[in-house]
């Protein structure tokens, strides 16, 4: 009766649990490196957290197709222990290598997530590209670009003429149309404002 | 001369972007332009018989009489209207050196930009307003255009708002209380028979026209509003 029982691995889904694995560790990795990064006392130059990031997110994409792909085996394969694992010692190990439930935390974290998906409305590549361009030509209404210099003028200090439109007191109202100025200009009519 | 010519509007916002943007197209300075216009028309009503094939031929045109304070401070702002106060000023505008010009219709049919002919003259001394009573002609109302101008190959780039004598505060305030300014561009042509100066010119204002784009668009305003004759 106590005769080890052989376990049987022709079913455990080797190859799958390795390619993960693999990523995983990867990821995990990825993660530590940008952690020490971010915790320096002086912040990397912004490119390099920026290829550290890219990095991650490679990462963190082959993670997810693996687990796409493995998806069947996965969901298919139930875990449990074997007599001879032991149990009354390892009470935590096993509820931890055992549990399916998600951590409270990471369920937390989960339910932020989707919270603040509600309010994005972008969905694909395109329509992420169209909102990149119109935040860049936002961004770029609030600069003024001016001042052609030559390296001459820039070394020694020149700075470039800023020109202002003149003050002057006047109320806001209907705009006149380039007719009307002209009406007034070439025969005196003065422009009715609607 | 004929006068080739596209308008725009901007908003005043958008001014000082297009200043710094001609500035560096043109490679120049805006130049500031004031400008004082004065336009005279017939005393009196010409009413000739009309003779079969001569109709619209005997039109009645304003004379506009422009003078460009060159500057400010020495040659004051003085408005025709309040001058009549004033032996000084009326004297003082009178003897500056005006410039004449009638101006014709543009021409008709569909054209790639506004075509004008114009027909122009400067007194170098004297009393202009003595010359132009002794044409029959009488006062009718005065402008004035402040603005910025600039030179861009053959063309002419003007940015101008048009400012009217505010009868109350005795100043000169805008026509256009938006705020926003005119932009003509224009070439002048010598004669208009000289189809190849026209036509290069022509040529010219629709290329400064593409290089503007974005910045403003440049059009063909309606050919009525140019219309300086008397009814």
């Amino acid at each position: 009766m106590n005769q080890p029982i052989e376990p049987d691995h022709i079913n455990v889904p080797t190859e799958a649990l390795e390619s993960l694995r693999l990523r995983l560790t990867q990821v995990s990795h990825s993660l530590n490196t940008l952690q020490a990064q971010l915790h320096q006392p002086t912040l990397p130059p912004w490119s390099s957290l920026h290829n550290q990031f890219n990095v991650l997110l490679t990462q963190l994409v082959s993670l997810s197709s693996t687990i796409t792909h493995q998806s069947d085996i996965l969901q298919q394969t139930v875990t449990f222990p074997l007599p001879a694992f032991p149990t009354a010692t390892e009470a935590g190990l096993m509820a931890t290598l055992l549990r399916k439930k998600i951590l409270p935390e990471v369920e937390e974290w989960c339910e932020e997530v989707k919270q603040k998906a509600l309010g994005v409305k972008i969905r694909t590549v395109d329509q992420y590209g169209e909102w990149a361009a119109e935040t860049v030509e936002e961004a770029k209404q609030e600069y003024e670009w001016y001042g052609l210099m030559t390296r001459e003028e820039v070394d020694n200090g020149v700075k470039p003429p800023v020109y202002v439109a003149p003050e002057e007191e006047a109320g806001e109202g209907a705009k006149l149309t380039i007719e009307q100025i002209l009406q007034f200009t070439c025969a005196g009519k003065m422009p009715t404002v609607a | 001369m004929q006068q080739i010519s596209l308008y725009a509007k901007i908003s005043n916002s958008q001014l000082k972007i297009c200043l710094h943007a001609l500035a560096s197209l043109t490679g120049m300075d805006p130049i500031t332009i004031l400008q004082h216009t004065m336009v005279w028309a017939p005393a009196q009503k010409y009413t000739p018989k009309i003779l079969p094939g001569q109709g619209g031929q005997l039109d009645q045109y304003r004379i506009h009489v422009t003078n460009d304070n060159k500057n400010e401070d020495k040659e004051k702002i003085i408005s025709y209207v309040q001058s009549k106060d004033s032996k000084e000023d009326i004297h003082n505008l009178a003897n500056r050196q005006w410039h004449f010009q009638i101006m014709e219709m543009p021409e008709a049919g569909k054209q790639k930009t506004t075509s004008q002919s114009i027909s122009s003259w400067s007194v170098k001394k004297g009393d202009s307003f003595q010359f132009l009573q002794s044409l029959a002609y009488k006062f009718q109302y005065e402008y004035w255009q402040k603005g910025f101008q600039f030179v861009y190959g053959n063309a002419v780039i003007q940015l101008t708002r048009i400012h009217i004598l505010d009868q109350t505060t005795k100043n000169i305030k805008l026509l256009d209380p938006s705020k926003q300014w005119l932009v003509k561009v224009y070439i002048d042509v010598g004669h208009l028979t000289d189809i190849e100066a026209l036509n290069k010119a022509v040529k010219e204002l629709e290329k400064v026209k593409t290089e503007l784009h974005g910045l403003m668009n440049l059009e063909i305003p309606d050919r009525n509003a140019f219309d300086t004759r008397i009814r």
